[in-house]
């Protein structure tokens, strides 16, 4: 973690925890999948009946289930063939990104994001950290969709931030030379938080597994002292890198984060592994992106 | 008419004077402009990745996605609707990187690498160029004039 030093603390801080605290939680519905998921005695009928009673969910899951991005070959026509097809990890990923969707399409002024653009990166990134993970034969850690789906969801709540500070923080970026600052470390040191510091803070309010915290919390610093080397913030962070540097959802903050050398080396990853990730996960993101909005 | 949005991996080739070709988001990818004022035509691609060889199936369905497979099927659609070699002006930009010690996301320089070289492998010359760096990049280019800007980071320029 950075530290606050008493010259960092400003007024906004206080605001932001505020609007962090008052932001509407997720549907309970999706706590209760990630619950689900870790349950070796669930009971899959009783949970399917659950399901029933949202019709909007139900509508979701049958969707995607009948669609070609799962794999679909035959039309499936009941909620409980689609859970038993696609089983209970899939559909609580699916059920958490119909329900954050809405909130990440919208346009962020601040960081200069046009409509769809967040979306489309954390889903990018979502896809990209499972890739990663099977193409260096890593079993992938069992929240690592979900980490990457909500990986930057404390921009939302920053990005009214980080328009009024805008000149501040991109003054203190170092624009011009090789002393470049990484924009997280900046946006702490500008608004007291960075932006995966108030995701963090979010999911922990919604009672959100410490796997995902943590995730969250240290994606742009996965070697950090405070935590044991955790590979979902690990591929988080490599897939992250890679949507910045091929361009998915980059505003303001450009290309300016920092790669990690220790993940880099730990993972043995070379440019070819991830230009290989790079094609498969571009067609796939534009596919999700339009079953999620479409 | 009007704007035309370049999507990552795609190009777009335009002969009516009212439009403007424009591709956002440019990170490391390349955004690749080529004009030819008598034949009052132009294009623009926007590549992601350096070379085909990363993935071979892929480029057969999206050559664009690739400098290398790209910049070949772009510049033959170009001169098979009259542009030449001659009267061709080639503007690049993009090619920007994370900040990488390991010099693992190279993408941006291997990407330009691969640009000139297919660029001398067609005798073309870069007329101009605005690579590098980390900012975001948005390219665009006036039909009517041959006129190309780029927007990195919050200021917009003309690219010249």
């Amino acid at each position: 973690m950075i530290p606050l030093n008493s010259t960092n603390i400003n007024k906004p801080l206080k605001e932001i925890e505020k609007r962090i605290d008052s932001y509407p939680a997720m549907p309970a519905m999706c706590q209760h999948l990630i619950k689900s998921c870790e349950d070796p005695d669930v009971n899959f009928k009783k949970l399917v009946d659950e399901i029933r009673y949202d019709p909007g969910i139900t509508a979701n899951i049958l969707k995607m289930a009948n669609s070609a991005y799962y794999g679909s070959s035959r039309r499936i026509e009941s909620l409980q063939t689609a859970m038993v097809r696609l089983g209970l990890k899939q559909i609580s990923e699916i059920v958490i990104a119909h329900s954050v969707a809405d909130r990440l399409v919208k346009k962020l002024q601040g960081y200069d994001l046009r409509p769809e653009e967040l979306l489309k990166h954390s889903v990018w990134v979502a896809i990209a950290a499972e890739d990663l993970a099977n193409v260096l034969h890593i079993k992938p850690p069992a929240m690592l969709f979900t980490a990457g789906l909500l990986h930057d969801l404390g921009k939302i709540i920053l990005d009214d931030y980080i328009l009024d500070q805008r000149e501040a923080l991109l003054k203190a970026t170092g624009n011009n030379g090789e002393d470049k600052i990484s924009f997280d470390i900046v946006e702490h040191q500008i608004l007291g938080i960075n932006h995966s510091e108030v995701g963090a803070q979010l999911l922990e309010n919604w009672n959100f597994p410490e796997e995902l915290v943590i995730a969250v919390r240290y994606h742009h610093a996965p070697t950090d002292p405070d935590i044991e080397y955790d590979p979902s913030a690990a591929m988080v962070h490599i897939a992250d890198m890679l949507a910045y540097s091929v361009g998915i959802g980059i505003g303001v903050d450009g290309l300016q984060y920092v790669s990690n050398p220790e993940v880099i080396e730990r993972l043995h990853l070379k440019p070819i592994i991830l230009e290989g990730v790079a094609s498969r996960t571009l067609e796939k993101m534009e596919e999700l992106k339009s079953l999620l909005v479409g | 008419m009007g704007q035309i949005v370049v999507g990552i991996s795609d190009r777009k080739i335009s002969r009516n004077p009212a439009d403007t070709l424009i591709t956002y988001s440019l990170g490391s990818c390349l955004g690749i402009t080529v004009y030819d004022p008598v034949a009052q035509l132009g294009g623009m691609m926007h590549c992601m990745l350096p070379i085909a060889g990363a993935d071979r199936e892929k480029a057969k369905a999206n050559p664009f996605m690739f400098v290398d497979t790209g910049m070949a099927t772009f510049l033959q659609e170009l001169f098979d609707l009259g542009v030449t070699r001659k009267n061709a002006v080639v503007k690049v930009c993009g090619g920007a990187r994370v900040l990488d010690s390991k010099d693992l996301f190279r993408i941006g320089e291997r990407n330009f690498i691969v640009f000139r070289k297919m660029m001398w492998k067609n005798g073309l010359m870069i007329a101009a160029q605005d690579v590098g760096g980390s900012s975001a990049r948005t390219m665009f280019l006036e039909i009517a004039s041959g006129i190309v800007s780029v927007k990195n980071g919050t200021k917009i320029s003309e690219l010249k």
